[in-house]
């Protein structure tokens, strides 16, 4: 018994924290998106037009498939299990009209890529943020 | 026997069943129709959540292939007429076969995938309603026909079931009931299987009824045949009575009478039937008025009343006498009448008077006698007091009489005194007595208003005229009678018929001292 609250404790000093942190949505630097609504965030990863006032075009960035921080963002933002993201995407595409978001390989990537393309939207856990790229949205980590 | 039972029975139940069919069938075709649609409405609703998702995603997106496809998967359906699909950003997407009719449409909101408080589109759904009307029409039809079936089936059975449960006990009943005649003993059977219910007591009943009418009509019978056994009797008696039987009205009309009645009172049957009405029965009788007031006095006094009445007429010359039993009986209608018995007593009258006059005349000369004699003078006598007349009394004795009873016997004798009688009764009035006292003696009284010797003397002379004339007897011998008459008169020789007798019996052996054949007057002493 004494074995088994103890196990129980060393599990929860040393989870992983990513599974826990939070998930914050970023734009480039030189975006005119200066904040975005979690409905313009939704719009925008599902692939409709998010009714900005600029107009632009905006291309979101999609973490890996499997990964537990795309599983853990799109929990969040919209309610529904990755898999009924991965259904409804999958519906769509032999329409042929719709494009999923891009994908990217990990935090990192996706950091550089939002640094690289001004019109790109992307998300990475918290403790991946740079000071270089701007926060539009952030996912609290108990939402 | 057109209208029978079963079938008008049977009428009835299928007409009440084809009404209550039609409203039943009416009714279902409405119910059916509710529910068709209610169904149909489940089932679109039912395709359109299979495709809702989908629809929701093309709405939100405003993909036009997505919802071409939704569309075109909902209208394959043939429930389905026709389908639009809008959304909020103005993309409509319609079915081949267009809406018509905005009734009827249905219509599911789409909503955002992602939030579902933001309505992104819609889609309206036309349910097929010549389906639907096809559905109800076959649906109402089948059950239009299951009740048609029902009806005959149940109007067959009620025509079987009345028929044998009902009309054929009752017809069998009746047939059997009609053969049966009023009065005689008949019982119905009842038909079998129906012992214990109403048509069983029906019967039981009926045939109660039957056996107290045939006991009711022979009671009647028997009391009718007794009645007219009396009635027989009766009328017998009335006519065949050798008594006259008659009944009067108030007014004294015949109303009735018997053959014995008619025969005596001489009223012929063929004018009695003729004036049966006008016979005034008092105009039969030889005094009319007394017996109408005797009627009179019957009716007002309702005694019984009983005498002997003259006839008006007479037969071969004969008085006919009735001896009548008169009373009053209540009649019918409240009036009084009189009934009579009358006896035809016209030989008994004539016997009773031969037997009074033979108590009261000698047989030989028919004179009164002498009992009978003394009544009549003591009569004569009253009246004569009573009017202040004058009674002369004569006392006649036959001179030589015993002479001719010893010369020519008793036969002589009796022929001189019955010619001698004979003599006298010629020469007195009617109102004037004669008697004979006995053997050769007799006695003449009359009353006068006043003495007058002549006139007592003119008579003596003519009486002893007559007894002078000669007296031829049987033998053809003749003898001549002389008379001693002694006299005395009331009231100076007596007030009494005795004394009045015994003086002129001493006046009369006064004549026969004066040498007989003389009379003389009683001169007191």
């Amino acid at each position: 018994m004494q074995y088994l609250i103890l196990t129980l404790a060393a599990m929860i000093v040393l989870l992983p924290e990513n599974g826990w942190a939070d998930i914050v949505v970023i734009v480039n630097p030189d975006s005119s998106i200066v904040k975005l609504s979690r409905r313009q965030i939704i719009d925008i990863y599902m692939g409709r037009n998010p009714g900005l006032e600029s107009g632009q075009k905006i291309q979101p960035l999609d973490q890996p498939i499997n990964s537990a921080v795309r599983a853990e963002f799109y929990r969040k933002l919209t309610g529904k299990p990755v898999s009924a993201i991965n259904a409804y995407w999958a519906r769509l595409l032999f329409t042929g009209r719709a494009f999923p978001p891009l994908l990217v390989e990990d935090n990192k990537a996706m950091l550089n890529t939002v640094l690289k393309n001004p019109n790109t939207v992307g998300y990475l856990e918290s403790q991946y943020l740079t000071e270089r790229v701007k926060v539009v949205y952030k996912l609290e980590k108990n939402e | 026997m057109n209208n029978q039972l079963h079938l008008h029975v049977t009428r009835i139940v299928t007409l009440s069943a084809i009404l209550f069919a039609m409203i039943a069938s009416t009714t279902f075709l409405f119910y059916t129709h509710t529910v068709q649609k209610n169904i149909m409405e489940k089932s679109i609703e039912q395709l359109f959540i299979a495709v809702e998702s989908t629809a929701e995603i093309a709405a939100y997106l405003s993909n036009e292939e997505l919802a071409l496809e939704v569309v075109e998967s909902l209208s394959k359906n043939d429930i389905v007429s026709s389908v639009v699909f809008t959304n909020t950003s103005d993309l409509e997407i319609t079915s081949d076969h267009k809406i018509s009719d905005p009734g009827g449409v249905l219509f599911f909101p789409l909503y955002n995938p992602f939030d579902a408080f933001e309505q992104v589109g819609g889609i309206q759904i036309q349910p097929n309603q010549q389906l639907l009307n096809q559905y109800v029409r076959s649906s109402a039809l089948e059950q239009v026909f299951i009740l048609l079936a029902l009806i005959l089936v149940v109007a067959a059975l009620v025509l079987t079931l009345m028929r044998r449960v009902l009309t054929t006990p009752i017809q069998s009943i009746a047939a059997n009931l009609h053969k049966i005649k009023p009065g005689e003993a008949g019982q119905l059977v009842c038909p079998s299987g129906h012992e214990n219910n109403e048509i069983g007591n029906l019967v039981t009943d009926i045939n109660k009824l039957l056996t107290s009418v045939c006991t009711t009509i022979d009671q009647e019978r028997k009391l009718r045949n007794h009645v007219e056994n009396m009635e027989k009797h009766f009328r017998l008696i009335f006519e065949r009575a050798s008594a006259g039987i008659f009944l009067l009205d108030n007014n004294f009309y015949l109303t009735s009478s018997n053959r014995a009645f008619q025969k005596i009172a001489g009223i012929m049957e063929k004018e009695r039937r003729e004036n049966k009405k006008n016979i005034y029965l008092p105009d039969l009788f030889f005094d009319p008025n007394a017996v109408q007031d005797l009627l009179r006095d019957i009716l007002k006094t309702s005694r019984q009343i009983a005498c002997d009445l003259r006839l008006g007429g007479t037969i071969s010359g004969e008085e006919r006498w009735l001896h009548c039993l008169f009373s009053t009986v209540q009649g019918s209608q409240e009036e009084t009448m009189i009934e009579g018995l009358v006896i035809d007593v016209t030989e008994r009258t004539f016997q009773m008077e031969r037997i009074l006059f033979e108590s009261e005349h000698d047989p030989l000369t028919q004179l009164f006698n002498r009992r009978a004699g003394m009544q009549l003078l003591n009569i004569m006598m009253t009246a004569a007091r009573k009017n202040n007349d004058l009674l002369v009394l004569m006392l006649i004795d036959l001179d030589g009489f015993k002479e001719v009873n010893d010369n020519f016997g008793h036969d002589a004798g009796d022929t001189v005194l019955v010619e001698i009688a004979n003599r006298m009764q010629a020469t007195i009035r009617k109102e004037d007595i004669l008697i004979r006292m006995g053997g050769d003696e007799f006695i003449i009284a009359f009353t006068v208003k006043s003495f007058n010797r002549d006139e007592i003397d003119q008579f003596v002379n003519k009486l002893q005229n007559r007894f002078r004339t000669e007296i031829r007897l049987d033998n053809d011998q003749c003898v001549t009678m002389g008379s001693s008459i002694g006299i005395s008169i009331y009231p100076s020789d007596g007030d009494n018929i005795e004394t009045l007798i015994a003086n002129a019996d001493s006046a009369m052996y006064q004549s026969k001292r004066k040498g007989k054949n003389c009379a003389s007057y009683y001169l007191a002493a």
